[in-house]
């Protein structure tokens, strides 16, 4: 239903677009962008947007699994121990990180 | 006379050091992992007040922020804000390892109903959040607490 309802919508836009181009009347600019950008890919993203209008491509989305930086798009990685002196949270009395031993 | 003059300044001057000598202790934190067989587990490391409400993190084990979601009571207190573990994080430990820190912490926390907790998560396993939950007391130090996913067990001592 919902995929007919989107097409139909496009049709129109397309005819009106279209109709209006051959009137020789100029479109307003989202119009025209909508009329342009029709495809596919366009289409295909809509139908991905759930009810919350949140993408359901994952948020990991950009993301390299194998980037130990993390990447811009995934936000930059916290500081690593010993390169910046500890959160000011009054936890630690001297202000120094931990000393750490993992075996 | 001298020596009276000499004995009251260093009165005054121990006076003045002594309490901020008092502010923090050494305290070491050892966390066993049990043998859950996946990958290196994520720990995030954090202490409430007496409300309840996140006073800072302690430690966070594992790098990568997009797994910090993972740790969901930690990431509910702070909203997985990487700058709350920003000098205080290490790598993520591996099943049946176990994890050593050594830091001084403030006196304030001890015996005033602050909690420490630990979240858990590893890679396509479930998450754990609050899996360990401990008071931080005087008479907690060297009592080992169990955790019941990927924690055998956790104490601090003093």
């Amino acid at each position: 239903m919902k995929p007919t309802l989107i097409l139909s919508l496009l049709t129109l836009a397309l005819g009106g677009g279209y109709a209006a181009h051959a009137a020789g009347l100029e479109l307003p600019a989202a119009l025209h962008n909508a009329v342009a950008s029709s495809s596919d890919a366009t289409e295909t993203q809509l139908l991905r947007v759930d009810s919350d209008g949140h993408s359901e491509s994952g948020d990991d989305e950009g993301c390299d699994e194998d980037d130990d930086e993390g990447g811009a798009a995934c936000g930059a990685p916290p500081a690593p121990t010993g390169s910046v002196t500890p959160p000011a949270n009054g936890l630690f009395g001297d202000g120094k990180a931990p000393i750490v031993k993992s075996n | 006379m001298q020596i009276k003059t000499l004995l009251s300044a260093l009165a005054m001057t121990t006076a003045m050091t002594l309490p901020g000598l008092a502010f923090a202790r050494p305290v070491t934190l050892t966390t066993n992992l049990a043998n859950y067989g996946g990958n290196g587990a994520y720990l995030a490391i954090y202490v409430t007040d007496s409300s309840g409400a996140y006073a800072g993190s302690l430690w966070m084990a594992g790098g990568r922020t997009k797994y910090y979601r993972h740790l969901t009571d930690w990431t509910k207190y702070t909203g997985g804000n990487p700058a709350e573990v920003a000098g205080i994080t290490g790598a993520s430990v591996g099943s049946g390892q176990s994890l050593s820190l050594s830091l001084d912490l403030a006196d304030k926390l001890f015996d005033a109903g602050y909690t420490l907790h630990i979240d858990a998560a590893a890679e396509d396993m479930r998450e754990s959040p609050s899996e360990i939950t401990v008071p931080l007391t005087a008479a907690n130090s060297g009592k080992a607490v169990k955790g019941r996913r990927y924690i055998s067990d956790f104490s601090y001592s003093f």
